[in-house]
């Protein structure tokens, strides 16, 4: 009985060199995918933590105080002076009393009075003081406490209280 | 082997983004830890004001810029860290509204001197400066209506105080009584103006006594000294306190104890010397509406020793003496808490209890130092009912000068 050659022929495996390329290959494809992926996830992570790192580092510097609060019955405004201590500019975003906000047209403008604009920040360097003048439509009253707090752009905050004289 | 290769560039991949991970983490730290660090600074600081806190500048308003200032010292204590004063606000409802002062090289209006801006680590007695319109003036500052001042350092810290300082009220059992001889309810209050005498050329008492010689002295006299010594009552005494003839003013020589000059109390003085007194320098506090001795003798008692009308004795009981017995040395209780009682008087001139000009005492020596003692006799009420009491203070020590009226000389 003679053997159909062709069909033991077409019956028979890729040979060990194939085979071999063929693992490299398969091998080399998932290995580029893995790299691929790793850099980009490395690359996200180190890309964010450096982002994060730098953000607290900055809001870490910044250090401001309420230095002083003025009260004023005969113009029924209210002054506050703000000073930057720490080591980076700040900008500085709302000032709020008993939990209102009070910024952009709440001050009043006078030419070394600083002011808070609607939208953006008021920015102010390392050592610089900036007083802001608030006007109160029914005056402020006296004995009343006065919770205010100055808000940065980066998410600080300082609070003080004070009783109206 | 390639897998391990690409296992072996995954792992190192990793190995970097740890490294750069943890290099941003170093950084922050960092950050942190100088934070805190200013921080810690920060909370370091402690400035105080010192006494009296401030002073104004003596003479006229200086020249700031266009206009003329008030000058001011402001005076402090650091007993923190090394720090730097970058404003200073006063803040009052009836002097100054809003005071904003800055620093500044030259003198201007609302400004302090920029050199007195820095504080070293423990300084005390730190002198700023500062100038104030010549409008706002400090001195309306009061214990009712302070003032408030805020010194703000570099590193945002912020110290107050009011000024003036408040007055801290005496309490009762523990008030200044100041310097002098105390005992019992009297008490000789050390000034220069505690005595001072007259004779029949020098009827004007010399206040102080020593004048330009700067001491206590009395001259030699052959002719008769009335020496007058002011005594008042002390703080919290609740009673009158009457003199009787027994007290004597007594001289002792420095280099011989033996030699002993005593100088009995005369009546009480007239009104009219009394208001010389008064009006007098240091003297100001004397109480000259007391009674004035009129029970005897043809003389009045001016300040002549020619002129003494004697203390004469009264033989009441203590319990009766200040109601039977009429022209008594009164040293009055104090009239109001926490004060001593007004100052009265009190002349010695007789070398006996009750003499008069028959038995003036004179003072034969010259040129010697003498110490002095008090001995006081007198009626007191201390709550427990009327009580004769005797005591002896031991008193000044003065010098003898020369003849001359006021003494020229001493040997002191």
């Amino acid at each position: 009985m003679r053997i159909n050659r062709r069909k033991l022929k077409r019956n028979l495996g890729v040979s060990t060199v194939v085979a071999n390329m063929l693992m490299i290959l398969i091998t080399l494809s998932l290995a580029a995918i893995l790299v691929a992926w790793a850099g980009t996830t490395y690359g996200a992570f180190t890309g964010g933590s450096s982002l994060f790192f730098a953000q607290r580092g900055q809001a870490l510097q910044e250090r401001f105080v309420i230095e002083q609060v003025f009260f004023n019955k005969t113009a029924n405004s209210t002054m506050i002076f703000v000073r930057n201590v720490g080591s980076i500019e700040i900008g500085l975003v709302a000032i709020y009393v008993n939990g209102t906000l009070y910024a952009g047209s709440g001050f009043n403008q006078n030419d070394w009075v600083c002011t808070i604009p609607s939208t953006g920040e008021k920015l102010l360097p390392v050592q610089s003081v900036c007083e802001f003048n608030m006007t109160w439509s029914n005056g402020w009253t006296s004995g009343a406490i006065f919770t205010i707090v100055v808000a940065t752009a980066r998410g600080n905050q300082v609070t003080t209280t004070v009783r109206g004289p | 082997m390639i897998g391990g290769i690409i296992f072996l560039v995954i792992f190192l991949a990793a190995l970097v983004f740890m490294l750069a991970l943890g290099q941003q983490y170093d950084v922050y730290q960092t950050t942190a830890a100088a934070m805190q660090q200013r921080q810690i600074d920060m909370y370091s600081e402690n400035i105080l004001a010192a006494y009296p806190g401030i002073t104004k500048g003596a003479g006229a308003q200086v020249s700031c810029g266009a206009q003329q200032c008030n000058n001011y010292t402001l005076i402090l204590n650091n007993l923190g860290i090394n720090s730097k004063i970058v404003r200073i606000y006063i803040n009052s409802k009836t002097v100054c509204d809003s005071c904003v002062i800055d620093p500044s090289s030259t003198p201007l209006p609302n400004r302090f001197l920029a050199l007195d801006q820095m504080l070293n680590a423990g300084e005390s007695s730190h002198y700023v400066v500062f100038w104030l319109p010549a409008n706002v003036d400090l001195s309306g500052c009061s214990n009712s209506s302070e003032c408030r001042v805020s010194i703000v350092t570099a590193r945002g810290r912020v110290f107050s105080f009011a000024w003036p300082f408040p007055t801290v009220p005496a309490v009762t059992g523990a008030v200044n009584r100041g310097t002098g001889i105390y005992i019992g309810p009297l008490v000789i209050t050390f000034q220069k103006a505690l005595i001072t005498y007259t004779t029949n050329t020098l009827t004007l008492p010399p206040i102080p006594i020593g004048k330009t010689n700067g001491y206590w002295i009395l001259p030699k006299t052959s002719s008769g000294i009335i020496i007058y010594v002011k005594i008042q009552t002390d703080i919290n005494v609740t009673h009158n306190v009457y003199l009787t003839p027994q007290t004597v003013f007594e001289i002792v020589q420095f280099n011989s104890p033996g030699a002993v000059d005593a100088f009995f109390t005369i009546a009480p003085i007239t009104r009219t010397v009394c208001n010389n007194f008064k009006n007098a320098t240091y003297n100001s506090d004397i109480d000259c509406t007391l009674p004035v001795y009129t029970g005897g003798g043809p003389h009045t008692n001016s300040t002549e020793p020619s002129n003494i009308v004697p203390y004469r004795a009264c033989g009441a009981t203590p319990l009766e003496y200040n109601t039977t017995c009429t022209g008594r040395y009164i040293i009055p209780k104090p009239t109001a808490p926490n004060q001593k009682g007004p100052p009265v008087i009190v002349a010695f001139a007789v070398s006996k209890a009750s003499g008069d000009t028959n038995n003036l005492q004179k003072i034969s020596w010259s040129l010697v130092s003498v110490t002095s003692f008090l001995g006081l006799s007198y009626v007191y009420d201390n709550g427990d009912g009327p009580y004769l009491y005797g005591v002896t203070l031991p008193f000044i020590s003065l010098c003898i000068g020369d003849t001359a009226n006021p003494p020229t000389a001493c040997s002191m």
